[in-house]
């Protein structure tokens, strides 16, 4: 069991970079909420990891705030892609720079 | 004292003009008129009920008991021992205590009392005015803040209640803000007030640092108590401020005495006090007569055992009083403004209590004091009823014939003007014969001082005089004149219950139940202040006292001859004295000797800076920072793409860096 | 045990590659979800039986379900690629494997496990066996009630206000963004 330590992180930091590496790809906002959604459990996955190992509770607390902010983040986010989409542009991230207005 | 009851009195007697100046200020004019017209008056008359009160109680005690300090709460505690002994050397506590004793009280009882009267005649006089609430919020404030300042036990709210009747005493003379003048009045009486502030506060600073014990070690105290017990005499070399005329005690003295002055529109910081009748006539009763330019006089007797320490400084009041009382009676006799007059009056009967005070004669000081404020509102409010008949105009020329116009106010300020010229059965002879008797007595036997005295009692009665034949006998000189008619009754009453305290007020000091050889006055304050070495009451030597009777009456038959029957000619003075007449026309010319060497200066040194430094230094160095951030906002704003891919990428890039330099700590 | 370990690590990478990988959304969300339930598999192998719960029931669960709801309701087509060769996804390939190495390097740097499954230094009081004697789900209710209330109680309010905001957006009105 203890041989696993390792195996936990770099899974969580493969799950990262691979979620990391999502967002700054691809240009539909769902797929990149998803490899935003993915980042996040690559992070649940480290700190329940760490709480296992250090005996501590403070992993398993935050892990499941972590759950909570990101459940809270899809609503807002979901809501957005559906007014994007609602006022008729396409659903791609290259096309909406409204931001440097 | 019972000290529990002593404390919840005088919580009243504060709290009950502090609560209606909040209401007043809170609410900002949302209160119906009715509403604030009793609440402002109400709270003042309240607190001097309380006031009563408390002297029924304090009456009751024998004279040694009569003083008692309660304490509200601490504050500012950070003494680090027990309060006692060595330990306490590095402490301060400025505790919120009243120090209720007979000189308190005596302050009291003129604040509330007097000033609760002008409240009432506020209603009437300022009925007309848009800002009727804030009026009475600042005078409610003005009633809080000298309270605060006489009844504090303690140095720090000492200070803070002398501060803030100088803030209500600027808010109120710049009243009517619309009015240019009377904000450059506000201005110069506020800046004044704060060279006295410094003085004061310096005083206390010094007071603080060097105080010792009987046992020679730091007091660090502000409790005026204590102070006090440790400063007068009996303490030994190493105790209190330093041997009698020591440099140290000396220098606290004249500190103190520059706060008075200030206060008491004492020569040289006395030219706001004229200026500052441009504030409303009822400002001028409570304010510049009766009350806070009196607080000098109160600073001057409470301190009274660091001036026993210190006759240079104590020398010095004594001749600065003298001397604005001499010069102010001067001025006062060539001015035309009605409230001028009574303003240049007041600063002489204030100096000449500044000058008991100074040579010792604490109890006539505050006697004067307490008759003057009497008279002095009372000539104030009567002057205020004929300004107000009159649309707000002030010079005597325009006046003349109020007398059948008139009649209760012509009545009201025929016996505030006899009170001041000290005729007797009037409460002005009885204070006035008292304090020149003592004076004389306590002060230095020189001729000169008799000399001042004299002429300070013969040309008061003239000038009070000559406005009472100018203006409310003769023919009437204007239009408005022509019109005036009887102020309402909510004006009048207070008027004429202040002419009624005028006329009686003075036996107060006659103790009808044998011949003590002191006098009421005395046996009651002294318990804080003493009684002098030599106690002889002027009143004893008939002759002297017949002298100044029939000097009076020089001053009144003067005017008389003058300005009543004018079997003299008015030009006489002028004509033969021009000088003479100048000088006191143009008061001594203080106003302009100030321009020349403070405001012309200042002002040409900031003309200088504004011309030379702003556009070279300030304005460059402001523009400089300017155009640099606006250039680097530009370079920046390329980052601004607008694409959120950039973005993510920009800050997964610096993540990593992050990362990395986080494992570069690491390995 | 690590068996379940290695079936369960290489189904959640996979799926995590299939996310990112994928053509068209509707995969990419199963992907997803098939990640997720690897992922629960991991937290019962590190005793965190709770978090496996709500990792099920609240990611698999309901955020999934919301995902698939709005794939359906706005049917995106599938990316076009741009180039014939995806250039950025080869680079986001490359970044994503160094990236990996140096956190892998950087998460393992300095630390040693020791005989029976501790890391060195200081040590919780949560060890396992406490933990499970005392009752999982206690433990960690205990801890999120006491300890840790301050961020509960901020949590509540952010999933208050991004209720709120998700109302607010989705509101019909003329012109949004």
């Amino acid at each position: 069991m203890s041989g696993l330590f390792p195996g936990f992180l770099i899974l969580s930091a493969a799950m990262f970079a691979i979620g990391a590496a999502g967002v700054l790809v691809r240009r539909n906002p769902l797929v990149v909420f998803m490899c935003i959604e993915l980042m996040l459990n690559s992070a649940n996955l480290a700190l329940v990891t760490y709480a296992r190992y250090t005996h501590t509770m403070a992993g398993q607390v935050f892990a499941l705030i972590v759950i909570a902010v990101a459940a809270s983040e899809v609503v807002v986010g979901l809501a957005l892609i559906t007014g994007v989409y609602r006022s008729g542009r396409r659903l791609d991230l290259d096309e909406l720079s409204e931001m440097s207005e | 004292m019972n000290p529990q009851l002593t404390l919840v009195l005088s919580a009243v007697v504060l709290g009950l003009p502090t609560a209606s100046f909040a209401v007043n200020a809170v609410t900002a004019g949302r209160l119906p008129r009715r509403v604030v017209a009793y609440l402002g008056p109400g709270s003042v008359l309240g607190a001097f009920v309380a006031t009563l009160v408390l002297l029924a109680t304090m009456l009751a005690q024998s004279p040694s008991h009569r003083g008692v300090t309660v304490t509200f709460w601490r504050w500012l505690n950070a003494s680090t021992g027990s309060g006692s002994g060595v330990s306490a050397h590095a402490g301060l506590s400025a505790a919120f205590s009243l120090r209720i004793d007979p000189l308190a009280i005596l302050m009291m009882l003129v604040i509330t009392g007097i000033g609760g009267l002008i409240h009432v005649y506020s209603v009437g006089y300022m009925a007309e005015d848009a800002s009727f609430n804030r009026f009475f919020a600042l005078m409610n404030l003005f009633i809080t803040s000298m309270l605060v300042l006489v009844m504090s036990n303690s140095l720090v709210f000492l200070i803070i209640g002398w501060a803030m009747v100088a803030f209500a005493s600027y808010a109120l003379i710049a009243f009517w803000y619309q009015r240019p003048s009377a904000v450059v009045a506000g201005r110069k009486a506020f800046i004044t007030q704060v060279i006295g502030d410094v003085g004061l506060v310096l005083a206390a600073f010094l007071i603080f640092l060097n105080l010792r014990g009987p046992s020679g070690h730091l007091l660090h105290t502000v409790d005026l108590q204590t102070i006090f017990a440790n400063v007068g005499p009996g303490a030994h070399f190493h105790g209190g401020l330093g041997p009698v005329g020591g440099g140290m005690v000396t220098a606290i003295g004249i500190l103190l005495f520059l706060g008075a002055a200030a206060k008491s529109a004492q020569w040289p910081l006395h030219t706001w006090l004229p200026d500052a009748m441009e504030g409303p006539t009822p400002v001028s009763a409570l304010i510049h007569a009766a009350t806070m330019v009196t607080a000098g006089v109160y600073l001057v007797a409470r301190f009274h055992p660091v001036f026993q320490q210190a006759p240079v400084a104590a020398g010095l009041v004594a001749v600065v009083g003298i001397g604005t009382a001499l010069m102010a009676a001067i001025i006062g006799c060539t001015q035309f403004d009605i409230k001028r007059v009574i303003a240049y009056s007041t600063m002489s009967q204030i100096g000449l209590m500044i000058f008991a005070v100074g040579v010792g004669a604490y109890s006539a000081g505050m006697f004067q004091f307490f008759t003057h404020a009497c008279f002095k509102a009372l000539l104030f409010l009567a002057a205020g009823n004929v300004i107000h008949a009159l649309q707000d105009d002030q010079d005597i020329r325009v006046m003349g014939g109020l007398r059948r116009r008139m009649r209760w106010t012509f009545l009201a300020f025929t016996t505030g003007s006899l009170a001041l010229a000290g005729i007797p059965i009037f409460a002005g002879f009885f204070s006035k014969e008292e304090l020149l008797g003592q004076g004389l007595a306590l002060g230095p036997a020189v001729p000169w001082l008799w000399v001042i005295g004299v002429s300070v009692n013969v040309l008061t009665s003239f000038y009070i005089f000559r406005v009472v034949w100018v203006a409310f006998t003769g023919e009437p000189r204007s239009e408005h004149a022509e019109h005036a008619h009887e102020a309402p009754t909510v004006m009048l009453l207070p008027v004429l219950m202040l002419a009624v305290l005028s006329t009686v007020v003075g036996f107060l000091n006659i103790d009808f139940a044998g011949f003590a050889p002191v006098t009421v006055f005395q046996a009651f304050l002294q318990p804080v202040v003493g009684i002098p070495a030599a106690h002889a009451s002027y009143l004893v030597d008939g002759l002297a006292l017949l002298a100044g009777v029939l000097l009076s009456l020089l001053g009144l038959g003067v005017a008389w001859a003058v300005y009543g029957r004018q079997v003299l000619s008015r030009e006489w003075i002028p004509q033969r004295l021009p000088w003479l007449y100048q000088l006191s026309f143009r008061k001594f010319y203080w106003d302009e000797v100030y321009d020349m060497a403070l405001v012309t200066p200042v002002l040409a040194l900031a003309t200088g800076v504004r011309r030379v430094l702003e556009p070279g230094v300030f304005d460059s160095a402001v523009g400089g920072v300017r155009d640099a951030v606006a250039q680097l906002s530009a370079d920046l704003r390329t980052f601004q793409t607008g694409f959120l891919k950039d973005y993510a990428l920009w800050f997964f890039f610096f993540a990593v860096l992050g990362v990395v330099l986080m494992g570069l700590r690491l390995t | 045990m690590s068996v379940v370990f290695g079936l369960a690590a290489v189904i959640a990478f996979l799926g995590a590659l299939g996310v990112v990988l994928s053509q068209r959304t509707i995969y990419s969300a199963m992907s997803l979800v098939l990640n997720m339930v690897a992922l629960a598999v991991l937290f019962l192998l590190l005793d965190a039986q709770f978090i496996a719960a709500v990792q099920i029931i609240v990611y698999a669960g309901a955020v999934m379900v919301l995902f698939v709801f709005i794939i359906a309701l706005l049917s995106p087509g599938a990316e076009e690629r741009l180039r014939s060769v995806e250039l950025r996804l080869l680079l986001g390939g490359v970044g994503a494997v160094a990236f990996t190495l140096l956190i892998g390097r950087l998460t393992l740097n300095g630390i040693t496990v020791g005989a029976h499954g501790r890391l060195h230094g200081a040590l919780g009081p949560f060890s396992p066996v406490a933990v499970n004697a005392h009752g999982q789900v206690q433990t960690l209710g205990d801890q999120l009630f006491t300890t840790y209330l301050l961020p509960f109680e901020v949590t509540s309010l952010l999933l208050l206000v991004a209720a709120v905001g998700a109302v607010y957006l989705s509101r019909r009105r003329r012109q949004l963004v």
